[in-house]
Formats: structure tokens, sequence, C-alpha cells
């Protein structure tokens, strides 16, 4: 297609730049005055209006957030079984722009090999900058994005997060985010599964599930570890 | 003796007067907390749209932004601060009259943010100032920085009159202004803010952490550690774990060796 | 005559103008500008430093904070570069997503810009709470579709990050319904105003010549009167599919950059109809197949050579100059900032103005300190 018959050129009106007094002042106060006007009977509640209340009382009232809305990356962790899903793979670490994503992968104390889990796993919230490549890139879909943003603190240092704060379980991120999980739950948990396989011990237990879920995952019957 | 106990006995010892008379005070304060208008970058955008009608900043009384620094009680010190930037930063503070607070908006203000790596960004304001509030984010959401005005307001009633810096016989001091060294941003000859290498832990908290503010210079000098920094894992591989640098120098050497092959 | 003395003027770097820090050296000779030196610097946040040791998609996010009001633009532009570096298609449904993302991102920063400019001329925060508004309302719909307000990285190489939620369009719609009341709302409480057009017409003009010869770009090359559009010059995207039209100013002062962005709003809005219209029938994905999944955007290694790409971001001509050595990181990376070269002929159009009218003409050029320093 020709890029040249398309629309045309043509040079902004400017109107009449010499005015009588107060010509302009009535016109600009009139839409003021009406906006004015509005704010006590309208709300500005769609996107179609344009005039009306639109402010949203914060505290008390908040505005819906999206479903995609992310702010800080969590780690996920299966709600029956209390097994991570993250494998430590360094996938997120190493594209994680500001490079604040540190971990350290399990060992088994036995063989001294390394295993599909992570012993240590920081992030820093005060370097992250919120732009969702590691959720995106996790082959395990262990690292989701939260929508919590209500964190601002007078301690520095409580803004360097570590696995034990940064864990959630799954529910937790199915209810927020139920199309974007529900697109990969089934590889997800299908993959958790063959890792739990080769997890001895209480290695792979979100911290907060150590106790209440039994561990040596190895002999567990396999119905504990699915999600109802 | 809990500070819960510490907190009743001292209530005792001021009488319900004195108690009165502070949370008059204090309400007086947190409902009117000036804002300077200072923006640096994109939190700045953030702080406006906070200001502006869908959030509107007036329903806490914080909604005069004052150009000046003379007028203002709060810095929000709202977007990334540069180490060309810095010793104005500093220098506007000191200009601000007590009682005084900074929140500290947007992972850049916080710690250099995503930009930390660069050698012309400040690593932390509160490097060179005391911190109050810090609000994580890139950019925060207006509501995180409402919140963030209300994490101030309930440190603000827990202040006693009796106690008050700017009050009494405490000298007032400036804080000390940063000049240009050869390594990095230095105060009175140490180096504050190196350029490359690990980000250095502030020495300056605020008074909800237990430090007196004091004004005198302090210097960081220790280095954010993570749990994960011990010797074992970081010498396990480059990759794994060790903070920014060295991650950068790993891949500037993979550069190197595969530059080698010839660029078009 | 009075034999008066030249002094030195230091505006900034923090000021109460709403445009970053940002520092002036004038040299006035009462309240007569005769000399203006900008020092910028302020906000070099070492953005093409960063990138050269970062890989391709991880500098996506980092191009969000060029010029933080046009996330999308920043991105679209990125993209095309690095689509033309390593040869990759977009597909129609992509390419119309795009557009649709870049022109409600003009709507959005040229309502900002105006809101910002009119806080220069001393209307605090009255007509930009009007501009903030239908902001605020276009952010909304960035975040539904991106996930961020702001800073979005939603452009990936060979199309976007996800398709539109379904609630997106419904709700769009609902906006083109407002939109309309909205421009002429804005229209009625600026245009003839009495102490916009003072402070505004015949200040700070730039002549077609010094513009051309200054390599300025975007609103105010064309309120100067060269209808230049890299829309219509480059025809990138599906932009060469779509009808609009040009607006360009006859005298180039401060009043014709305002009105052009008053004109261009409509003009994106138009060009939003077309695309609402068309877009259900669009074929191909959100993204090329081929580029699809996490780990071909990550280890993307385009093969030596270089790229320009270029769009016409909301204040001007943003183009992003890539050179691979064929690793994954680019060899060098450049940023054309039109923030940046739009702010060249500031003393210029300042010589013999007032003191005040340096603000005002700052504002008119519509800059963004983070893609100026970088
Ligand atoms: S969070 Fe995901 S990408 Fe990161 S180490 Fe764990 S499994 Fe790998
Ligand atoms: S969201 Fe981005 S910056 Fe934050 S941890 Fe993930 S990859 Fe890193
Ligand atoms: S924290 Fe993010 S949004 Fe805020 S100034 Fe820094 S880069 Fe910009």
């Amino acid at each position: 297609m020709s890029t040249e018959n398309r629309g045309k050129t043509y040079t902004v009106e400017r109107g009449a730049t010499k005015l009588r007094a107060g010509q302009g002042l009535g016109t600009g106060l009139g839409v003021v005055i009406k906006h004015f006007a509005d704010a006590f009977t309208k709300k500005l509640d769609s996107p179609e209006k344009t005039s009306g209340v639109f402010t949203v009382q914060y505290p008390e009232e908040r505005l819906p957030l999206a479903e995609a809305y992310r702010n800080f990356p969590i780690l996920l962790y299966d709600d029956a079984s209390g097994q991570e899903l993250c494998t430590s793979c360094f996938q997120c670490q190493r594209i994680c722009p500001p490079q604040v994503i540190h971990m350290a992968q399990a060992k088994d104390p036995a063989t001294g090999k390394a295993i599909p889990a992570v012993s240590a796993f920081v992030i820093e919230y005060d370097a992250c900058m919120s732009c969702g490549l590691c959720a995106e890139v996790c082959p395990f879909d262990a690292i989701k994005m939260d929508q919590e943003f209500e964190l601002s603190t007078d301690y520095h240092s409580g803004l360097t997060v570590d696995k034990t704060d940064l864990n959630r379980p799954i529910s937790f991120y199915e209810k927020l985010a139920p199309t974007f999980w529900g697109e990969v739950k089934d590889g997800a948990l299908k993959k958790l599964q063959a890792n739990i396989k080769r997890r001895p011990g209480e290695l792979g237990i979100a911290p907060q599930m150590l106790g209440k879920v039994p561990t040596n995952p190895e002999t567990a019957p396999l119905e504990l570890r699915t999600t109802t | 003796m809990t500070p819960l106990d510490v907190d009743q006995l001292e209530l005792e010892k001021q009488g319900i007067l004195l108690s009165t008379v502070n949370r008059f005070y204090n309400w007086g304060r947190r409902s009117s907390i000036w804002p300077m208008a200072f923006g640096l970058a994109c939190c700045a955008i953030e702080m406006m749209a906070t200001g502006l009608s869908r959030y509107d900043l007036a329903r806490f009384g914080a909604e005069m932004f004052r150009a000046s620094p003379r007028q203002a009680d709060l810095m929000i010190v709202a977007g990334t601060v540069t180490k060309k930037m810095a010793p104005q930063v500093v220098r506007l503070y000191n200009q601000m009259p007590e009682p005084r607070y900074v929140i500290s908006m947007g992972n850049c203000a916080t710690s250099g943010g995503p930009f930390r790596d660069g050698y012309n960004v400040l690593r932390g304001i509160d490097l060179l100032v005391p911190v109050d509030v810090y609000i994580p984010g890139c950019p925060p959401r207006p509501e995180a920085l409402l919140h963030a005005l209300m994490t101030l307001q309930a440190q603000i009633d827990a202040q006693k009159l009796g106690r008050m810096r700017w009050y009494g016989k405490a000298e007032a001091h400036d804080y000390a202004v940063p000049t240009f060294g050869a390594q990095g941003l230095e105060i009175d000859g140490q180096l504050i803010d190196p350029v490359g290498g690990l980000p250095l832990l502030s020495p300056l908290k605020g008074p909800n952490q237990g430090a007196a503010r004091t004004g005198l210079i302090e210097h960081p000098q220790e280095l954010r550690r993570f749990p994960i920094m011990d010797e074992s894992v970081m010498l396990e591989s480059p990759t794994q774990a060790a903070g920014i640098a060295p991650e950068i120098a790993a891949n500037d050497l993979k550069r190197r060796n595969d530059a080698e092959v010839p660029r078009g | 005559m009075l034999k008066t003395q030249e002094l030195q003027l230091n505006i900034g770097p923090q000021h109460p103008s709403t445009h970053g820090v940002f520092r002036l050296i004038a040299t006035i000779d009462g309240e007569t500008v005769i000399d203006l030196k900008p020092v910028f610097g302020y906000l070099h946040r070492n953005h093409e430093q960063i990138a050269e040791v970062s890989t391709y998609i991880q500098i996506m996010p980092f191009t969000d904070r060029l010029d933080y009001f046009n996330s999308m633009a920043n991105n679209f532009g990125y993209a095309l570069a690095v689509e033309k570096l390593a040869g990759i298609e977009v597909p129609q449904r992509a390419n119309y997503i795009r557009v649709l993302m870049a022109e409600l991102t003009r709507i959005l920063n040229h309502a900002a810009a105006i809101g910002f400019m009119l806080n220069d001329m001393g209307a605090w925060q009255t007509p930009l709470a009007f501009g903030m508004r239908e902001r605020e309302k276009i952010l909304d719909l960035f975040e539904m579709a991106s996930g961020a307000r702001m800073m979005c990285n939603y452009f990936r190489f060979g199309g976007i990050w996800r398709d539109l939620p379904p609630e997106f369009l419904p709700q769009l719609q609902g906006l083109m319904q407002g939109l309309p009341t909205f421009f002429d709302e804005f229209e009625r409480l600026l245009k003839q105003n009495e102490i916009l057009l003072g402070r505004s017409v015949d200040v700070g003009i730039l002549p077609k010549e010094v513009a051309a010869s200054y390599s300025v770009t975007g609103p105010m090359l064309r309120a100067s009167g060269i209808a230049y559009d890299l829309r219509r010059a480059d025809g990138y995207s599906v932009y060469p599919e779509l009808d609009f039209d040009i607006p360009v100013g006859a005298v180039g002062d401060v009043y014709d950059r305002f009105l052009v962005r008053l004109a261009e709003m409509r003009e994106s809005y138009r060009i939003l109809q077309q695309v609402i219209e068309r877009l259900p029938e669009t074929t191909g994905g959100h993204i090329n197949p081929a580029m699809a999944s996490m780990n071909k955007q990550k280890s993307l290694r385009p093969p030596p050579g270089d790229a320009y790409g270029r769009v016409e971001s909301p204040k001007g001509e943003l183009g992003f100059y890539l050179v691979s050595d064929g690793s994954d990181t680019p060899y060098r990376y450049k940023v054309r900032a039109p923030s940046f070269i739009n702010l060249t002929p500031l003393g210029d159009m300042c010589r013999g103005h007032t003191v005040a009218d340096v603000v005002v003409i700052l504002g008119s050029i519509d800059i963004v300190m983070g893609e100026v320093d970088r």
C-alpha cells in the first residue's frame, strides 16, 4: 500500500489571538464550574464518563487490581505436600536485569550431589524493577509476581527478603491470577511430581510447612503430594 | 522491660496533661505534612499522580507541594539520585527546618534500584540523609505512597514532646555534603559510594530503628551481605550468588573471550 | 539609555517547574535573556552502559525508564531495532496491538504535556488534573494488558507479551466514548484563554530552517511547519494501512506547539477507531510463533551487523542503534533521544524573551529528563 495517498497535512486553526477581556476566562471557568458542580452529584466510575468524583478513598476503598498486575516476585509451594516448586535452575537469576535474585542449590547430605531444590533464595525487593521477566522465564512456574504493594517500612534491610518470606502457597497465587495459573497448572504440578522424587528428607519443603507435612517424600504416598 | 512498659512508665511520669498535649501536638503535625516538590525521575510522575484527582493527597493534608525547602516538612525523594545530584539533595535536606522527614520513594532512591550497577547512581539516599520510610517498588503505585504517608503518620504519632530532638539543648547539625573523589562520592575524604563493587549499608537509621539522628558524619563501611554469600557458595561457581559486580565481571570476561570472533 | 549590568542567573537543578532535574545558566540583562546555557547530566543513569552488559531481552525493561511517560513507545522502538537486526517477522495482530498501545501512549503523553506546560504558566495543577484524569484511565488499560501502570515491559521481539485480556476492548470502547468530550472540554478550557494566549503567542518562535538544522523532530518540528512524521515518512508497522492526517503549525511558537498537540490527540483518536475496528479480523497471534517462548527471547543472538530502529514517539523521532557482534549482548547500543535533541535549540528560542518565558518555552518542548540524560 502506498503511503502517500493516505491522509493529508493540514495547518492547525489558530483562531483569534486577541480576545475581548474576560471571554476566555468565562468559557474556561464554565468548564471548571461544571466539573465542580458534577463533583457533588456524579461519580466517575466508568471510563466513558468524564466528570464527577474521581477520587478513590484509598485506605477504605481500593481500586480493583488487574489480574496481570505485578509488583514483586514470590515463590510458590504446594499446599498439600509443602514442597517448593523451585528447583534452583538459576534461570531467573540469570535473566534478572538488575541482578537482584540470589540463590544456592540444595545438596544431598548423604552424597553431596546437587538436587533440584533450593536451599537459600534471596530477592532484594529494594532493587527489583518489577519487570516480571523472572516469572516469565521460570520453567517450573515457581516464581510468580505478587500484587502486594503496601510494603513501606522504616527498615531498609527488611527489604532484602529471603525464602521464608517469599514463599506463598499455590492457592494464594491461584486466587490472585486464576487464568494465569490455569494456563500452567498441569505442567507445573507434573514437573513438581518428578522433582519431589529426587528430593530426600525434608529438603525442598517450604520452611513454614516443616513439621506440618510428612518429610521424606521419597517414601511418602503419592496422594499426599497432589493439591486438592 | 518491654517497650510497652517503658512507654507506660513514661506516660506515668509525664502525667495525663502532657500526654494529651502530646496527642494534640502530634495530631497537628501529622495532619499537615507539607512535602517538597522534588521530583527526580519516573517515580516523581507517580508522586504527581498521587497529588492529583484520583488519589488526592489532600485527604491526608499533604497536598501542599512546596517549591522551597524552607517551607517543607517532608522530602519525598522520588527517583534516581545520581552522584551529580546527591550533593544538591543533601543541601536541600539541610535547608529544611526541623521537624523534617524523608520518604525514600521507589527502589532507585532506596538502593539505586535497577541502575545501581551504573557508575553514576547513588546507591541509596540513606547513605547521606536519614530516611524515615522506604517504599519499595518501581515505581510504587500511588496507593503505596499513600500507605507510606500513613506509615509516617503512625511514626509521628509515637513521638513524645519531651524527647523531640529539635527542642532542648541539642545542637542542630547539618548533614555532610558529599564531594567527588577519585573513586566515587566521598565525605570527609572517606569513600561512601564507590563505583562498582558491592553496595554499602547505611549507618543512618530512622528514629524508629532506635537511632538518634545526630547529623554527625557517619561512614557506611559495612558491605551488604546475603546469607548465601558465604565462602562455600561463592566458591562453587561464578554465576551462583555473590554480589553484582562479580557477575558483571564474569560476563565481561566471557564477552572478551567471545569477542575473538570477528566483529561484523 | 541606562547602563545595565549583565547578570548570571542559575535556574535549577531543583526548581518548581515540573521537568525533572535540569539546570539552566541564564545570562540576563534586566528581565531579558541574552544567553542560556543548559547543564544536564543530573539524571544520567548509565542506560547505554548497562545495556551493553545486558542481554537483548534484559534491555527491554530498561527502555521503559527512558521516557517514563511513554514506556510503550520506547518498547516499540527498541523491539523494531532488534527485529531488524535479527530479521524477525511480526504478525499482523501483534502489529495492530502495538499501534493501539503506541497511540494510547500519545494521547496520554500529550494530555500530560499540555498540563505540565500550563503548570509552567502558573495554572498550578488545574489543567494538569484534566489531563492526568485521562491518563489514569489509560493507565488502567495498560495495567490490564501489561501488568504495570508505567513500566509496561509489554513488547517482545516478534510481538507482545500476551494478547489483550477479554475485558480490555470493552473498557477501551468506554474510554473512546469519553475521549471526544475530554478533547472538547480541554480545548474549551484552554484554547481561547487570555493568559495562555498572552504567554504563548509569538513566544519562543522556532523558524522552519532553524528547526530543521537542529534536527528537531516530533510536535516541535510540525509546529514549525514541517510535516515530517515518521509514521508517514517511514511507514513502519501497520501505519501505512491507517488513515490519519498530520497537523502542522503556521508560526512555530509555543501556542502552535500546544495546538499541534491538541490536534494530534484527535488524530490518535482516529487511528484508535480504525485499529479497534480491524482488530477482530487480524490474523496471526500476538507473537511470532518462532519467538513465542521466553527461551528464544533470552538466548537471542542476532548475527553480527548493525540496525537502526525508529518510531515516532510522542516526543519525536526515537531511534535505537544497535551493533551486534554475534553475542547475546549488544556491542554498542545508542539511543537517539528526541527530548535531548529537541532541547538543543532552547537557547535560540529563549534569546530576547523574559526569564518567565524560559520556563514556558521549556515546558512547550515537552522534555523528560530520563530520556535527555539517559
Ligand atoms: S524460581 Fe524458577 S527459574 Fe528461578 S531457580 Fe527456581 S525454578 Fe529456576
Ligand atoms: S521482577 Fe525483574 S527485576 Fe524483579 S526479580 Fe524478577 S527479573 Fe529481577
Ligand atoms: S524506582 Fe523505578 S520508577 Fe522509580 S525512579 Fe527508579 S527506575 Fe524510575
